[in-house]
């Protein structure tokens, strides 16, 4: 029985290797162009540039700005032993989630964040401090999710510094007019009952909750 | 539907089209609300007023989410690429600009761009965020390779927020500018395919009285008067005195029409970075167009799929251009399988009344479907002798795969049964290796 | 949904702790009414909260989900809907799972035959014969697929293991065949003497390599 010819393809219709452009993502496996068979294109000079995979994970503007807010939310937790442990668990988590990509840390992270808040507040921390550490894990909150976000839809590959910081400016504001406003009514009911107050927040909540419907 | 903020909210994989816009709550803020509930309360519990301020810290938050609405998105966007047409595996930067049109300022607006289902990106990123004053513009740029085919960019899309990102808005938009690539392969053939049986052009005997090329010493015959002298076989005569005369062969120009087989079902490769079967047909059809036509053959061109086209086989430069071109952009050959409805029975019955009587067939078909296989037989039998080359689109890493390539080599066996000829096409394999491989076999 | 319930559980629970404070005074003994009624809309807030928790921890998007732009087009490879089949078999009996198992069934039966028949030297009748009997193969799953009660030859442990496994053992002889099918075609002669001589020995490579 006889063989026919089995020659492989020479070299040049084969691009193989890559140089790696910018932005090749993660989990990215080398695609190293097309095998040429039969297919007489232009000779490819050097090697061919792989494939971009979309990266999912979010960007590193905003990675470091969530630790950056969190680190406030866990510092002005330090009057309360226990509530910077939670609170710094959570960081790390929230931190570390981010890094990686994996959405479920983050959330578990936040959370973290916030029970930190509310042992803190449990122990006796000044209204002060745990006003602002509330207010820095809402935009913890706020700047992850953004972060996690963009990731997913837009990749990490693409430069998505200008969206991440104009959306925190606008949760800082917030912020800020929720702690001052905060502040204010404290001073203006601090004398009466605190009965008094939960019953109006309760109402608040309850009216908010409804209309969200 | 646009404008609904209720349940039934469009699935996160539909895509609007343009000028249709798509709302979606992205519940980013779920669950504060419940929050400042749970601290207001544990506040009273633990007489710690303080906590009641985290809750209306949380409150205000939650007011935020609230307030959300659908931004108002209008963008202008426009699109440039380096160079219209280009060549295989070259690349060609694509710049966008996005432009506020509206007269809000767009605080999160994300746009991923159309880029064409048969294209690679292979540098940058066809996605941006970024925020937009009114009026204000940005730009990002990113490249793909080129590869065969009329490439359309399909239209944009556009997904905005409010500050607060509760609620989002999908619209798609069409850029102005540039949105075509064209990209041609060059048809030249490096070595000459051997074509030698795969087309059958020879005729009966002929005395000739013009050797030259093309003609093949075939037999000796008794000397006839009226033969041409110049054809005698005077060594003979000299030897034994008698007259005989020389008879050649010669080979006629045959007639063949390529058929590449373009329905849905050839679209398949091995692996996702293998080029599809109907693409390797089409590489195999342009080499064996060129080849066919520097041997003196007529040569035509039709796809047998969704997309029509027919060339009636003829010669020169003129005919190869056409053929090159069709080759590389017309829709009957895409990169990626169209849409439309195929009748292959009419098809056939079309391509029945179209051939030549004297043609023959070289039909390219990866073979995976049973259909096929008779449709060639068919083409056979009205009288056409029909070749395959057949790219293989199998592989064997699990058990369907490995059925898949049984049953397909034993529709080459079927085929080759009844007397059809057909050339096994391995992926990385050269067409003129394969191509003596199959004729070994058919002379050996 | 089950916030739902919750919220009506500890409604109900509510109402008969009010009640059974009602017919019995002395439970409510140290407890002040806006203590129990603060605490149960923390702990509402907290179940809340916590159902917002869970659910962000599930992880399901809800925002839009772009296309991957980045790559081409990728096309299947063949066999793709085969192995599709076999690993979505449908776990109750059924009429579904009956259509489901003679998809299979049929598309191997046929490939067995033609291959029996081209690579095996037999005829169509001896092919289906020896299907039916049991005696193409010596590979006793292979032939439990076609032939139920050769299963008997199938050792016990096997049998046992094939029950407990997360694949079916339909799926598994289905495979089988499919190995002995693929080891037909890298060894087999051809039955006629078409031009087959060399298609058997590029078989052979696809063995070697």
């Amino acid at each position: 029985m006889s063989r026919g010819e089995r020659t492989e393809p020479p070299g040049a219709g084969e691009p193989t290797g890559s140089t790696a452009t910018d932005a090749t993502g993660v989990g990215g496996d080398g695609t190293a162009g097309r095998p040429g068979e039969g297919e007489r294109g232009e000779p490819t000079g050097g090697a061919a540039p792989e494939t971009v995979r979309l990266d999912p994970r979010p960007s590193e503007t905003g990675t470091a700005l969530a630790g950056l807010v969190g680190l406030v939310a866990v510092v002005t937790q330090a009057a309360a032993g226990p509530a910077v442990v939670v609170g710094g668990v959570g960081l790390l988590a929230l931190v570390v989630g981010l890094g990686r990509g994996a959405d479920r840390l983050v959330s578990l992270g936040v959370l973290g964040l916030i029970l930190g808040v509310l042992v803190a507040g449990a122990l006796g921390t000044p209204a002060e401090l745990l006003v602002v550490s509330a207010a820095a894990s809402a935009v913890a909150w706020d700047v992850a999710a953004q972060a996690v976000s963009l990731g997913e839809q837009v990749g990490r590959a693409a430069d998505t510094a200008r969206a991440e910081l104009v959306h925190a400016a606008g949760s800082t504001l917030v912020a800020t007019v929720a702690v001052t406003a905060a502040y204010l009514v404290f001073r203006t009911v601090a004398g009466g009952p605190v009965l008094a107050l939960a019953l109006l927040l309760l109402g608040a909540i309850l009216l908010a909750s409804v209309l969200r419907g | 539907m646009s404008e609904a903020r209720g349940r039934d909210e469009p699935d996160p994989g539909r895509r609007a089209t343009p000028g249709e816009t798509l709302d979606r709550e992205t519940h980013r803020w779920r669950g504060v609300n419940a929050l400042s509930l749970a601290a207001g309360a544990l506040g009273v519990l633990l007489g710690q007023p303080a906590l009641l301020l985290v809750a209306v810290v949380g409150v205000a938050f939650g007011g935020f989410a609230l307030a959300a609405r659908p931004p108002d998105v209008r963008v202008e966007l426009s699109r440039e690429l380096e160079r219209t047409a280009a060549g295989p595996e070259e690349p060609i930067r694509v710049t966008v600009t996005v432009r506020n049109a509206g007269d809000s300022l767009l605080p999160d607006i994300r746009l991923v761009d159309g880029v064409p289902d048969a294209l690679d990106v292979v540098g940058g990123s066809p996605r941006t965020a970024t925020a937009l004053r009114p009026g204000k513009a940005a730009t990002f740029s990113y490249t793909v390779r080129a590869a065969r085919g009329d490439h359309e960019f399909d239209p944009v899309t556009v997904l905005a927020r409010g500050f607060s990102g509760a609620i989002e808005r999908e619209t798609a938009v069409r850029a102005r500018g540039d949105d075509r690539l064209a990209c041609t392969p060059r048809l030249d053939v490096g070595d000459p395919l051997p074509l030698r049986g795969l087309t059958t052009g020879y005729t009966g005997r002929v005395v000739t009285d013009t050797g030259g090329p093309g003609t093949e010493f075939h037999a000796v015959r008794e000397y006839r008067p009226g033969d041409p002298l110049s054809r005698i076989d005077w060594k003979r005569a000299a030897r034994t005195g008698e007259y005989a005369t020389l008879e050649f062969r010669r080979e006629r120009a045959a007639t063949v029409v390529l058929l590449v087989d373009t329905r849905e079902t050839a679209y398949l490769a091995p692996d996702a970075d293998a080029p599809s079967a109907v693409e390797r047909s089409v590489a195999a059809a342009g080499e064996l167009f060129t080849s066919l036509l520097s041997t003196g053959d007529r040569v035509g061109l039709g796809a047998f799929g969704p997309g029509a086209y027919w060339l009636a086989p003829g010669a020169g430069e003129g005919h190869r251009a056409r053929a090159r071109s069709a080759l590389a952009t017309d829709g009957a050959f895409a990169p990626t399988p169209r849409e439309e409805p195929f009748f292959p029975g009419l098809e056939l019955r079309r391509l029945r009344r179209r051939l030549p009587a004297d043609a023959q067939v070289v039909l390219f078909s990866p073979l995976c479907d049973d259909y096929v296989v008779r449709a060639a037989r068919r083409l056979d039998a009205y009288g056409h002798p029909v070749t395959v080359v057949s790219p293989d689109p199998t592989a064997d890493g699990s058990a369907g795969e490995t059925l898949a390539r049984i049953e397909r080599r034993l529709r080459c066996s079927r085929l080759r049964e009844v007397g059809l000829r057909v050339v096994d096409w391995r992926p990385g394999e050269h067409l003129g290796a394969a191509v003596a491989a199959a004729q070994a076999r058919w002379s050996g | 949904m089950s916030g739902r319930v919750l919220f009506v559980a500890v409604g109900a629970a509510a109402a008969v702790a009010g009640l059974a404070v009602a017919l019995r005074p002395s439970l409510a003994a140290g407890l002040s009414p806006t203590y129990v009624a603060v605490t149960l809309v923390g702990a509402l807030a907290l179940l809340q909260a916590g159902g917002a928790a869970l659910e962000r921890l599930r992880g399901e998007r809800r925002q839009a989900d772009p296309p991957e732009v980045e790559r081409r087009r990728v096309f299947p490879t063949p066999g793709e809907e085969f192995d599709e089949r076999l690993a979505s078999l449908p776990r109750r009996a059924g009429r579904s799972a009956d259509r489901h198992r003679a998809a299979v069934r049929t598309e191997l039966r046929e490939a067995t035959e033609a291959t029996l028949v081209r690579y095996g030297g037999l005829t169509p009748e001896e092919a289906t014969d020896r299907i039916e009997e049991g005696t193409w193969t010596e590979d006793v799953r292979a032939v439990s697929f076609f032939a139920p009660e050769a299963a008997r030859g199938i050792p016990l442990t096997e049998r046992v293991r094939d029950a407990l496994g997360a694949e079916r053992a339909f799926a598994r002889r289905a495979r089988a065949v499919v190995g002995v099918l693929e080891a037909y075609a890298r060894t087999g002669r051809p039955a006629s003497a078409a031009d087959d001589g060399a298609s058997t020995n590029r078989a052979a490579t696809d063995g070697d390599e």
